[in-house]
């Protein structure tokens, strides 16, 4: 089962990655023999009839295709085209085409042919008309040229993107909660002693490994969504979450992601062999009881063994639940007695899971840590022993803000935080949602503000936020305005 | 243990093997020593990397069984197991003094 599942994946989004890779060379090799060459030229015709050829391919099965931009990424089809030096300047030079008529998104549909093609790409090697917006002229030449079958879109900014993306966060919301709810039963099937299905948690990780493919900062903001009396089984599914949107970052390809995604959901399933009168007791715990707790991690490897459904045991997602609290100083539990190999998915779990169980309210932490300061702790104290490197790509993706803390800025107001900038060098200036005014009147309707945007009088960014504050003191409900 | 641990590289199977033997204790020797000395379809050993890996986890565990586990192993002809066995064997302190200083 395991064996089909993978390899599903893994063609799928490799047939799709490879297609994707051929139409841009297609297209890159038509655009440039157009610049060269008149439209009847042998070799702007042969390259028309292999764009032809490699779309129609793809339109036969999938029924559309299509060609999306997002920073230095392309989608096509949903799923990312890797590139490398060979493809690279293709794509670029693809990018650069698109980018000069604000183009960011390119479909087509089964009744293109190759006279469409021929008129858009003709249309795309000329220069954009001056004017307000270069996208709506060339969205109105290609209705004068007649091209019926392929549809543009703009390269979404930020924060309209993230004003658009309800359906995104519904989509969200759905794979949350359904994850939530699978990893209750499974904890409370293991806890009574009952079979597990394998095939449930599966479906669980696709769906979020497919979530945060397709819009992460709408998965990102789910986990702001903290159930203080569900925390095992809401930690475990932002643990999932807050790992695969880092493997993503650092490349991961799916299959990576999902068994990252699967340690990560069950990093503490030896936790469900600790009395709840131990794992709930508000307060310190003694000698004896933190020994039973400090055994989960040992508890958890055991138990995925009798995780069903799968070909062979997940090895990995083992690894994971018995490393995750290992530190790279071996510092952590369980103890070793010897330097051993600690596995770079256990090293992303370790990270994830301190980062969200800090930031939670717990039977033992009435008073969660704000976000930024968890990431400047991790980040700055080696003491913690955390991996440096996994560390910086986990703030990268946080933002110094990470999604979800409550600021104040410089103007009096009072923000949340719900997405990190976009832009590398701007991640101290992220995208906030204003929540009440200068006088600290409530707004009606908060606010999105991009911290980065300059003011255009001064030209200078018009907010900035001046300290970090704890939402509890303002009666914040961070997730209403987040998730 | 199935292919896909077989398939990863030697280091993550001897972390694994080194978990389980941590987590599992005595009652791990059963399935590690099917490994190191046990046989499979047409009289055949397991692979030598897994074999030594058997071999370093029942060190960890430790104890009366494992040894004699161990014991059968040492009649062994391959050099991986015999190595793993030797290492397995070697107090923790000793194979600190056995590395080379990093200066050096």
């Amino acid at each position: 089962m395991r064996v089909h599942d993978d390899e599903l994946i893994r063609d799928t989004s490799a047939q799709l990655s490879a297609e994707g890779r051929k139409v841009l060379s297609a297209l890159y090799a038509t655009m440039r023999s157009l610049r060269l060459y008149p439209l009847e030229n042998q070799v702007v015709q042969r390259a028309l009839s292999e764009v032809d050829a490699c779309t129609r391919t793809v339109l036969n099965r999938e029924g559309k295709m299509q060609l999306r931009l997002a920073g230095d990424f392309v989608f096509f089809n949903d799923v990312r085209v890797r590139l490398d030096l060979g493809n690279y300047a293709s794509f670029v030079f693809v990018r650069k085409a698109l980018e000069v008529h604000e183009i960011g998104d390119i479909e087509a549909n089964t009744q293109v042919d190759i006279r469409e093609w021929t008129s858009f790409l003709s249309l795309l090697v000329t220069e954009a008309e001056e004017g307000e917006s270069a996208l709506d002229a060339f969205g109105q030449r290609m209705q004068q040229a007649g091209i019926e079958n392929i549809k543009i879109g703009p390269a979404a900014a930020l924060v309209e993107a993230l004003s658009l993306s309800e359906e995104a966060k519904e989509a969200a919301r759905r794979t949350y909660a359904r994850s939530v709810s699978v990893v209750k039963d499974v904890m409370t099937s293991v806890r009574l002693g009952k079979a597990w299905s394998g095939r449930r948690v599966k479906r669980v990780v696709l769906g979020i490994v497919d979530q945060v493919l397709h819009d992460d900062a709408a998965m990102l903001g789910m986990t702001t969504l903290r159930d203080y009396d569900e925390y095992t089984f809401t930690h475990s599914v932002n643990v999932c979450i807050l790992s695969v949107a880092l493997g993503q970052k650092l490349g991961f390809s799916k299959l990576q992601l999902f068994e990252l995604g699967l340690g990560a959901l069950f990093h503490d399933v030896g936790k469900s062999r600790v009395p709840l009168s131990v794992l709930n007791k508000d307060g310190r715990l003694d000698k004896e009881e933190w020994r039973i707790v400090s055994q989960h991690p040992e508890f958890g490897l055991i138990l995925l063994f009798d995780l069903h459904g799968f070909e062979e045991p997940p090895y990995r997602a083992m690894l994971q639940a018995y490393e995750h609290h290992m530190r790279t100083d071996f510092t952590g539990y369980p103890r070793v007695i010897r330097e051993r190999w600690f596995g770079f998915f256990s090293r992303i779990v370790a990270v994830s899971d301190a980062f969200d169980a800090a930031t939670s309210k717990r039977s033992y932490q009435y008073i969660p840590f704000p976000p930024d300061e968890v990431l400047r702790e991790m980040r700055d104290n080696p003491a913690r022993g955390f991996d440096g490197t996994v560390v910086k790509a986990f703030v990268n993706m946080m933002g110094i803000y990470p999604v979800g803390t409550v600021c104040i800025l410089d103007t009096g107001e009072l923000s949340v935080v719900v997405a990190p900038s976009p832009n590398p060098e701007e991640l101290h200036r992220p995208l906030v949602r204003i929540v009440s005014d200068a006088s600290g009147r409530r707004l009606a309707e908060p606010t999105l503000v991009d911290l980065s945007e300059p003011d255009p009088a001064t030209g200078r960014p018009a907010r900035t936020i001046v300290k970090t504050t704890d939402p509890d003191k303002y009666s914040i409900t961070v997730s209403d305005f987040v998730a | 243990m199935g292919k896909e641990l077989q398939k990863r590289d030697l280091t993550e199977q001897l972390a694994f093997f080194e978990a389980y033997a941590e987590a599992a204790g005595p009652k791990g020797i059963k399935l590690l020593s099917r490994l190191l000395n046990g046989r499979r379809f047409l009289w055949m050993k397991h692979p030598s990397p897994v074999r030594a890996c058997a071999a370093r986890a029942l060190g960890i565990i430790g104890g009366k069984d494992a040894d004699m586990e161990l014991n059968v192993a040492e009649m062994d002809r391959d050099p991986m197991v015999l190595s793993a066995v030797h290492k397995a064997r070697t107090p923790e302190e000793e194979k600190k003094a056995e590395m080379p200083d990093a200066g050096s």
